[in-house]
């Protein structure tokens, strides 16, 4: 026994109140330790902290050459052992402690040290070499490594973890590495490549390498600068296209990790996944085995007592809407204040946000894109099993998912038609809590036009799949609930343009929800054959962006102004065309950001796998350049990136695993599958940017300093980098299932 | 419980043996300051050899045997033909459950 009192009673402290003064945080200290926070009903669960085991590395000695001898028999070279000529490094935290925000402004890391030996005489094909490095006080203190390029996995190498169809039209791998202080490696011209079968080691393709993008020349994307920090090379085995498992290996350097080739389910896979991480964002349902692994309780039930109050707030005036007005202060304040007693009923279901468990209505963008997919490629759709609790009824499971995240809002419906905005806590989530343990009041908006016209464009899809597909009588129900919603919304646009406080509302509202109303008139015309919505859609053509012009470039011809409809496929295409050119003019093919625009946390530029645009342009022209685009723009996401790392949870040998999931997180386990993070960013326009606590907490492992990484390879698997690891329904989880979706469905 | 003061017996006995011997004023200060001077370092040992706890938020626990381990190679590879990747990982976290 070595403790000589006993301990301490326990001291709690209380932290922060929510505007309507409900307790936020309370943490837990005992003889001066800090033990965890308080959560749930009446506070009954302890969270504890999370806490870090092992050693860091010494990097001092970790950087000096004299730490190291390298030794083969059989390479002269290296017959008697030999130091590098120069060592060079990058580390980076690999994850952070759970544990408070507020009383911790470090957050210890478990770290990833790269360390890149320069040796005097490049290595020989075959020859086994020992890395004695003691003085590092390692877990060895040497090991072999048998030089064998055919074999040997490289860093530098990046390829696709999903693999490719045999069909498809482009495929890539990449050849780049970036070694911290040591800054780019310069490869030579015309490089061999292989592409080896991976059961019978047999070499069954050869290329040469061509260079993709010079390390010193600005990329079209972004900032204009160039992004990876070195030579991107490509790696093009694009005519190949026998299926099997193979990998692709560079002479003289290494193999990438092994992919799979075949005609169906390499895309069909990712979109699967894809599909389950929508899933286990479910709100409203017990999560657990057949359908997922993801184990969690019914949460923001009402059967469990959860009771939603109505907010006079509409979503279009809260700062986790538009804040139309301007009024909103933070996200919650204009919410809480229109607080009032009413209940609303019926406001469970919908899918939910990890961070913020809120179910708003930009949500249902995803639904949207899912219903797009059964349009083009129904057949393919009908009988594709995503294993969820409706797979036994006879709607294709697509449709159900899509009918899931809609259906909250067509149950919170206005008996005047209005759509409420969502439903929403009174603040961000307590520390260490759960989405079952929510503390916090629970409220819905009030129904406002701009939710409504979001509704009605994507109910009115909902009925028009669900006619195509034979259900007339659920398709009846929609129908009734779009039409209803776009009804009430025209009369509120216009009280709303007219009213004296229509002169304060923001520039990105005004632009925002006559967009919206655009979309919803084209897709009840669709859905109706009312001319009266397609008298609307033509006035609004200012307002026309790809979605509409999708609806409306595929309307029979009997139903359309024919000029109208030739503008808006030029207008698609044109759009297109523009984001082939974007792809065209940074290292890795990207089709989602900018030029001139920085390449936002948040914006999931690198994570979303292509431009929705390009896949709509696809199945209008049949013309491969865009199919091309989309399969170059998927690579990054899909691991062949400076990384090696798959951006969703769950695929691929290297997958991102730190997701801001707070169910997981909070209670010990691994984020579920399925997760696309928002990703790598420029860190400048990030929480990381210079002189934040982040980038502060992020440099304590960080070398070089995180400014100093190029956005490329600037992603750091940490928890709380919120622009980094956070991700919202709607964004990249709907383009991901979209584009994986279109490039497994496609004809 | 940290820093009880125990004087070495053998300082304690020059000390009580000897005292009236002490005539001069400056060894007297002298043997004052040298008591301080003990004192604050006897504040500095750990006499029952507890553990420090770390009150310090995510820090390590002491005691965690064989979790306090060095840092571990993780890969060895070849990013160019005269340049070596050594990767190596440090720490984990210590789960909640």
């Amino acid at each position: 026994m070595c403790f000589a009192s006993k301990l301490m009673p326990a001291v709690f402290t209380e932290s922060g109140k929510t505007p309507l003064g409900e307790i936020r945080n309370m943490f837990v200290v005992r003889d001066g330790f800090p033990l965890g926070s308080l959560v749930g009903k009446d506070r009954k669960t302890i969270t504890l902290y999370e806490r870090i085991v092992g050693k860091n590395l010494d990097t001092d000695m970790a950087d000096d050459p004299s730490n190291y001898l390298i030794s083969s028999p059989g390479d002269n070279n290296y017959n008697k052992a030999v130091k590098p000529e120069k060592v060079w490094r990058k580390s980076k935290p690999t994850g952070w402690t759970d544990e408070s925000w507020q009383l911790s402004k470090t957050q210890f890391s478990t770290s990833k040290h790269y360390v890149y030996l320069k040796l005097p005489y490049a290595l020989k094909t075959g020859q086994a070499y020992l890395i004695s490095l003691p003085a590092l006080n390692l877990n060895i203190s040497g090991a072999y490594y048998v030089h064998d390029p055919a074999y040997s996995r490289s860093e530098a190498v990046h390829v696709s973890q999903i693999g490719f169809r045999a069909d498809d039209p482009d495929k890539n791998a990449f050849l780049s590495v970036w070694m911290g202080n040591g800054g780019g490696y310069t490869y030579p011209e015309n490089l061999e490549f292989s592409l080896i079968n991976d059961k019978t080691n047999e070499k069954v393709f050869t290329g040469k390498a061509v260079m993709q993008w010079k390390g010193n020349v600005p990329e079209g994307i972004g900032t204009m600068v160039n992004h990876s920090g070195t030579d991107v090379i490509r790696l093009d085995f694009s005519s190949f296209n026998t299926p099997g498992r193979y990998r692709v290996c560079v002479e003289g350097i290494g193999c990438g990790y092994s992919f799979n080739i075949d005609d169906q389910s390499t895309w069909k896979n990712a979109f699967e996944l894809s599909m389950k991480g929508v899933f286990n964002h479910r709100s409203g349902i017990i999560m657990g085995p057949p359908f997922t692994d993801f184990v969690r309780p019914r949460s923001f039930n009402p059967i469990d007592g959860v009771i939603v109050y109505q907010s006079t707030c509409s979503l279009l005036n809260s700062g986790n809407g538009l804040n139309a007005l301007g009024t909103d202060r933070n996200n919650f304040g204009n919410l809480v204040a229109g607080k009032t007693d009413v209940i609303v009923p019926d406001t469970w279901g919908g899918n939910m946000d990890a961070g913020d468990w809120d179910r708003r209505i930009n949500h249902i963008f995803t639904p949207r894109l899912y219903l797009e997919l059964v349009e083009m490629n129904p057949e393919y759709f009908k009988n594709l099993c995503l294993y969820i609790p409706e797979s036994k009824n006879d709607l294709p499971d697509i449709v159900d998912e899509a009918l899931y995240g809609l259906d909250v809002y067509r149950r919170m419906q206005t008996p005047e038609g209005g759509i409420r905005g969502g439903v929403e806590q009174s603040e961000h989530p307590i520390e260490g809590g759960t989405s079952w343990q929510e503390i916090h009041t629970v409220m819905a908006y009030a129904p406002d036009h701009w939710s409504s016209y979001l509704y009605t464009g994507v109910a009115a899809r909902a009925a028009g799949v669900l006619k195509m597909l034979g259900k007339n009588d659920k398709a009846a129900i929609w129908e009734a609930s779009a039409t209803k919603a776009m009804e009430w919304a025209e009369v509120e646009y216009q009280k709303w343009m007219a009213s004296p406080d229509y002169a304060k509302v923001t520039n990105r509202a005004k632009n925002t929800v006559p967009v919206e109303r655009n979309l919803a008139a084209v897709e009840l015309y669709r859905l109706t054959k009312n001319k009266k919505w397609h008298q609307v859609f033509l006035a609004t053509l200012k307002d026309c962006r790809t979605d509409a012009e999708f609806v409306y470039a595929r309307l029979d011809k009997s139903m359309v102004d024919k000029k109208v409809q030739k503008a808006v496929v030029d207008s698609l295409m044109a759009e297109a065309n523009r984001l082939v050119k974007l792809s065209e003019n940074n290292a890795f093919g990207l089709t989602t950001g900018t030029a001139g625009r920085a390449i936002s946390g948040y914006s999931a530029t690198y994570t979303i796998p292509a431009s929705t645009t390009l896949a709509r342009a696809h199945y209008l022209s049949g013309d491969s350049k865009y199919l091309k685009t989309i399969l170059r723009s998927a690579l990054y996401s899909a691991g062949a990136n400076p990384m090696n790392m798959c951006m969703t949870t769950g695929l691929g040998e290297n997958p991102v695993k730190n997701a801001l999931h707070e169910d997981t997180k909070h209670t010990g386990r691994p984020a579920p599958l399925g997760i696309t993070v928002f990703g790598p960013c420029e860190i400048a326009s990030s929480d990381a940017r210079a002189g934040s606590d982040l980038e502060k907490r992020l440099n304590t492992t960080c070398a070089p300093g995180v400014s100093n990484w190029p956005s490329a390879e600037a992603y750091f698997d940490v928890f709380w980098f919120v622009s980094q690891n956070e991700y919202v329904i709607d964004r990249p989880l709907g383009q991901t299932g979209y584009i994986w979706g279109y490039l497994a469905s496609r004809k | 419980m940290l820093g009880e003061v125990k004087l070495p017996t053998f300082f304690k006995l020059i000390c009580m043996s000897n005292f009236n011997k002490l005539k001069s004023n400056r060894l007297y200060l002298l043997l004052v300051s040298l008591f301080i001077s003990l004192t604050a370092l006897g504040q500095t040992v750990n006499p029952t050899n507890e553990p420090a706890i770390s009150k310090i938020v995510g820090d390590a626990l002491p005691s965690t045997g064989m979790a306090q381990s060095v840092p571990k190679l993780s890969s060895i590879s070849v990013v160019a033909p005269d340049v070596l990747c050594i990767e190596i990982d440090a720490c984990s976290l210590y789960r909640k459950w």
